[in-house]
Parts: C-alpha cells; structure tokens; sequence
C-alpha cells in the first residue's frame, strides 16, 4: 500500500487538477440513468428492465453484449435500436431502459472489438462510462468500467 | 427584517447559523479560524505591515475583534462579496487599527493613515492558499467519510490517482485489481471529495453558481 499523501506537500499542478474534480458540470443525459440506478432499488429496477421493460430484441442484445459475444454489427444494431427506443420514449422509464441499451452498446463495441460507434470522441466517453459504470452492479459493470478505460487510453489519458 | 432582503443562496450554511445563537455562532467561529487563518497569514506576510507582529498572532487578533461585533458577518452577507474578500478588506483596516494604535503606544512613526502596501499581488497569494487550504480540508473530510463507509482502499486509489499522479495501471498491479475496477473506485471517492470541496467553496462565494467560483479561482494559477 503507498504511503498517505503528505496534504502540506501538494503542489500547484495537484491543487489544480484536484479543484477541477470539483465542477459539476452540465447535467448529461447519462445522469438521468446513473439517479436511477443509485435509487434504493436500483438493483431491482434494472433486473425488472432487462426481463420486461425493455423491447425483447435489445434485451437479447444487452445480454450477448454483457456476455462479450455480440458481433459489431449487433452492437450496432443495439445502438440503432436504443436511439429509436429513445425517439419514441413517453415515460421517463422508457427514456431511462434505451439509455442502459445505448450505453451497453457504445461500451460493448468499445470492449469487445477496440471500436468506437458513436460520434462522441473517446475523452468525452471516459467520464460518461466510468460515471456509469460507477453506479452499475455485475456484471454490467465490468464491461462498462473497461470500456472507460478503453476511451481513456483512446483519449491519450 | 433585514436579511430576508437578501436571496436566499446567500444565506445557506452561515446564514441559518447566524440566527442560531450563540452555539451557531461559534460555530461559524470555528469554521472561519479552519478555512481562512492560513490565507490570512499568507496575505500579511505579503504587505508592508509585518513589523505589527507574528502572523499568528495578528491574525488571531483581527478574528477575536472583528467576530466580537455583531454585525461583522451579517454586513458580510449584505457586501455582495466573497468572504476571502470581505475578510481581507477588513483585515486591512485592522492592520491600520493597530498600526494607530503602536504609534499611540509611541511604537510606530506617525505615518497611521498611510494605506498598507504590499510586494506581489496579494490577492492573488491569498486566493491560491484558500485554495491550498479548502482542498486539503475536503481531501481531509471525503477521507473520514470514505474510512466511516469501509470505503478505505476506494480512498487509496483516489489519493494514489488523483493526489500523487499514479497510473490506474501502476495501482491494479499494485493493489491486485484489474485497471477498470481502480478507475471505477476513484470515482466512488471522487464524488465525496467533490460534494465536500464544492460545500467549502459554496460557504465562501458571494453567489449560488458554485461552479463559476471554483472556474474564477483556477484563474488564479
């Protein structure tokens, strides 16, 4: 285990980058997923969407892309599907499940096949994906916490 | 009814302690002497005045004087300014306070209504150790939350990454735990660390946009 920070020792550079970690920024449309998974029965929430909410073709897709044998072109079509799935969302539910699909997706292509399938550049994925995955249980969140990492090595971080 | 003129983002964590007694009111004591002697001493040294006494000394003077008065803190509220500011400004007139009172003492020469001059800029140094200063007390805090929660090594991680630069990688390898599991347990403590910096810095500003506070102060480097 390293030795504890000596706080008098900090410098400018530390100081800095540590004040930054305070800004919270605009809200982004993954908070709304991260609030509802960090509710008390998140957990829950989330097993009830992948065995009923969700559309039946994106829950066999979340489930071969958690399982890391989804093809590129599925996590695609995932993605696809998410986005229509949003579009169309009249409760803030629905909104909430085609979130978790398009996140699935964007970290499933980012894991398994080291692509980037949304317009979104790789540092601006980073925070988004390991935010997520943050509030995510197993397995969903190890495929979500690589693919941060994968964007984070994509973004030179 | 003097208050309730001004908004209520003003009157948050100091404001509902000032109409809260006397145990209120020691505690914003308290909370003012953590935060702001530091910054204080960093900006006496920087002026002309140094031949007033040692920093410590001094500084503790102008807070038992200045948080004596009743008033101190509820005209604070009403200046519109930052409290670092507002403490400065005041500070300033008690370095001339005492200066009068050393020439009155037949301590000083007669220059007491001269203003207190000073090498550099001493704003600037006061702003950079406030921020020395609220970093090291939030770093001090999210770790007492994170030991409270048995979040110890989601703690080691973040002041490994974030506190002495270390790669996620260095820390897996270390701590036997795959890169992603580290950067996902940074982020746990981040969150901690971050609500107890932005709680700092919302106590000081002059205004509710937290955010727009903490941007102004790292124009300060």
């Amino acid at each position: 285990m390293a030795e504890p920070t000596n706080l008098e020792a900090l410098d400018q550079t530390a100081l800095t980058r540590l004040m930054s970690l305070a800004l919270a920024g605009p809200r982004r449309p993954v908070d709304a997923l991260i609030q509802r998974l960090g509710a008390s029965d998140g957990t829950e929430w989330l097993d009830r969407i992948l065995q009923e909410d969700l559309p039946e073709r994106e829950r066999e897709l979340i489930e071969r892309a958690t399982t890391r044998d989804a093809s590129i072109d599925e996590l695609r079509e995932l993605k696809d599907l998410s986005k229509e799935s949003l579009s169309a969302a009249k409760t803030e539910n629905d909104r909430v499940c085609a979130l978790f699909a398009y996140f699935t997706a964007i970290a499933g292509a980012l894991v398994i096949h080291d692509e980037v399938i949304t317009s979104r550049t790789p540092a601006d994925l980073e925070p988004v994906l390991l935010d997520l995955a943050e509030a995510l249980p197993a397995p969903h969140q190890d495929l979500v916490s690589e693919a941060g990492m994968r964007a984070a090595e994509r973004a030179g971080a | 009814m003097k208050q309730d003129a001004f908004p209520q983002t003003l009157r948050t964590w100091i404001g509902a302690r000032l109409v809260d007694g006397a145990q209120g009111r020691a505690e914003v004591n308290r909370h003012l002497m953590t935060v702001y002697l530091r910054p204080l001493k960093i900006y006496f040294l920087g002026t002309s005045e140094r031949w007033l006494g040692e920093p410590d000394d001094v500084v503790s003077g102008f807070f038992a004087d200045r948080l004596a008065r009743e008033n101190f803190l509820d005209d604070w509220i009403a200046s519109g300014l930052s409290l670092r500011r507002w403490l400065c400004n005041g500070f300033c007139f008690y370095l001339k306070e005492l200066r009068r009172q050393r020439f009155r003492d037949g301590r000083a020469s007669a220059l007491s209504d001269d203003p207190v001059t000073f090498s550099g800029d001493p704003e600037q140094a006061m702003d950079r150790a406030f921020i020395a200063q609220v970093v090291r007390l939030a770093l001090a805090h999210a770790r007492e939350q994170c030991l409270a929660d048995g979040l110890e090594d989601h703690w080691n991680v973040f002041e490994q990454h974030h506190c002495q630069g270390l790669a996620y990688q260095q820390i897996s390898e270390e701590m036997g735990i795959k890169p992603s599991r580290a950067a996902v347990m940074t982020r746990t403590a981040t969150k901690r660390f971050r609500e107890a910096l932005r709680e700092l810095i919302a106590r000081d500003a002059a205004h509710d946009d937290v955010d727009a506070e903490i941007l102004s102060l790292m124009e300060t480097d």
